[in-house]
């Protein structure tokens, strides 16, 4: 019989086999230190410091979370579009890609990866209305054909963009149940501090 | 990689555009995505990226949802299988069981499961490609111009062994394979590794995916749950693994039936007709008999008594019964398998 190469997996304890070393490493590209973050995220070359961005990533979270609320989806969608956003971030820059698109086009894709889908149109025109929530004329605007057109199409564009830039990972585990398992089982019922942690 | 990203016009929309992504090397990602943005996008510009990376050198099948090519990687003369996944006119952007099913696919690493290496996606164009790695030879080629090899019975059992894995593997993930058959299997003629291909999608779509130049096989290897349009679960891999484990003992395809109906009944008068207690309308194979396969089966005289206890055992007419892919690598036919360092 011809060798046969051990590390190509034929191994006789085969519970070893279900976690290979590759997906570890597939899974840790999208942890960042400290200093990856604050020094040397894509937006810093373009002369964007930690502060601007911090308060951008705060921009973008609460704008997020207000839309998630009007388009009615699930707290764990809401917090996947968080994530996907925080994610393309760490591969591309604010100075080039507008927040408010991206983090529209981030809950479009979050629905779809959640399966909790909304329709285009719905992302499109409640997203809209947030924008230019300070504009009481936005809502009239939405409804023209030309303007919504053009804002579908970008959005459309964006999810391409989106996906290229974060490779297709969506699976992403929220540590929220989790959460819940260690407050059971370290029997704490403070409530103030389970809260703070959900938000944290 | 091939970038060429260049500016135009609206009015070129219409030519092809593709974008490239390397899912594997962020970095080269990095160096191309810092000139696409949203803003540069926006401004009526088209990423424009040529399919120059991939030549498509034939059609080696074809489904509901695009076409499957070999191809090679221009740069450094690779080949790969290319599978074309299109969604015609789709008005909700890219569908979500297509990013669903791309995600988990792309977390796949298992050196018995064939390796998603990239995606290119068409901008402009509703497909995306998926780039496999190629292998030059499958399981059913493999059992035809090596019979010598393939007869031999370590070769079997490690073979199982190696499509148990991969399948243990996708069931872990709660992936369901749903199309195993030995045109799904690649072979590396060097070591004899055997990977799980996945081309079909049947699983995302229900689709079915035909093999230039093959029979349609398609439900040969299809579980009894499956013909009868019950619910079905990872069961019905096993059962696709048990039908290509006796053929590879036998050399010939276990149940080859013409239409779904007389594959059921191939099965049941080899397998035994399961009964149904009276008065019940239940569709569970719930009371099925299993007959002795060795005497049902004459080509199966050269299998080892384990052998034919596994057989048996994935074969069970009852899903509920039958092993599963994790525990039939526990079974005894593999305590003696042999290991070369």
């Amino acid at each position: 019989l011809p060798a046969n190469h051990s590390q190509h997996g034929i191994a006789r304890d085969t519970s070893s086999m279900y976690i290979p070393e590759e997906i570890q490493i597939c899974t840790r590209k999208w942890y960042f230190s400290r200093q990856e973050i604050e020094d040397h995220s894509p937006s810093r070359k373009d002369d964007i410091d930690h502060v601007r961005e911090s308060q951008l990533r705060k921009l973008y979270c609460s704008f997020l979370q207000e839309l998630g609320m009007e388009l009615k989806v699930p707290q764990v969608t809401i917090a996947t579009a968080m994530m996907l956003c925080h994610r393309f971030y760490m591969r591309q820059s604010h100075a080039k890609n507008d927040w408010q698109t991206i983090a529209t086009v981030s809950m479009f894709l979050g629905c779809k990866a959640e399966e909790t889908p909304r329709w285009l149109s719905d992302v499109v025109v409640v997203a809209y209305k947030l924008m230019y929530k300070w504009d009481p004329s936005a809502p009239q605007r939405i409804r023209q054909r030309e303007v919504y057109d053009k804002q579908k199409e970008l959005i459309l564009i964006g999810e391409r963009l989106l996906l290229a830039t974060v490779a297709f990972d969506l699976n992403i585990e929220h540590p929220y149940k989790p959460l819940i398992a260690a407050l059971k089982r370290l029997e704490i019922s403070h409530k103030e501090l389970a809260k703070i942690a959900w938000n944290f | 990689m091939s970038t060429a990203l260049s500016l135009c016009g609206r009015n070129l929309v219409g030519f092809l555009s593709i974008a490239c992504f390397n899912l594997a090397d962020p970095q080269i990602l990095l160096g191309f995505l810092s000139v696409a943005s949203i803003d540069f996008l926006k401004g009526g510009a088209v990423l424009l990226i040529e399919m120059d990376k991939y030549k498509k050198t034939r059609e080696i099948g074809y489904g509901g949802f695009g076409n499957v090519y070999q191809g090679c990687n221009r740069v450094t003369n690779e080949n790969v299988t290319l599978k074309e996944l299109w969604f015609p006119d789709e008005k909700e952007g890219v569908p979500s069981v297509v990013i669903k099913e791309i995600s988990l696919l792309k977390e796949m690493e298992h050196s018995n499961i064939v390796r998603l290496l990239e995606v290119v996606s068409a901008v402009n164009e509703n497909s995306v490609y998926l780039v496999y790695e190629d292998m030059e030879c499958d399981l059913q080629k493999f059992m035809n111009d090596c019979p010598k090899i393939a007869k031999d019975p370590d070769f079997i059992k490690r073979f199982l062994q190696q499509i148990l894995c991969g399948l243990a593997y996708y069931h872990s993930h709660n992936i369901l394979h749903q199309d195993l058959k030995p045109q799904n299997m690649w072979i590396d003629r060097f070591d004899y590794i055997l990977k799980l291909a996945d081309f079909g999608w049947a699983r995302a779509f229900g689709g079915s995916f035909k093999k230039i130049g093959y029979l349609d096989v398609t439900h040969w290897y299809k579980a009894p749950e499956l013909l009868r349009c019950q619910q079905f679960s990872t069961p019905v891999d096993v059962w696709s693994v048990g039908c290509i484990f006796a053929e590879m003992v036998t050399r010939r395809p276990l149940f080859a039936e013409f239409s779904e109906v007389h594959q059921l009944l191939k099965i049941f008068s080899i397998l035994g007709t399961p009964t149904w207690p009276e008065g019940t309308t239940s569709h569970l194979f719930a009371n099925c008999y299993s007959k002795d396969l060795a005497a049902a089966v004459p080509g199966l005289v050269t299998l080892e008594p384990a052998g034919i206890d596994l057989l048996s055992k994935m074969l069970c007419i009852n899903p509920s019964g039958r092993i599963t892919a994790h525990d039939a690598l526990k079974h005894a036919y593999f305590d003696n398998i042999e290991f070369e360092v």
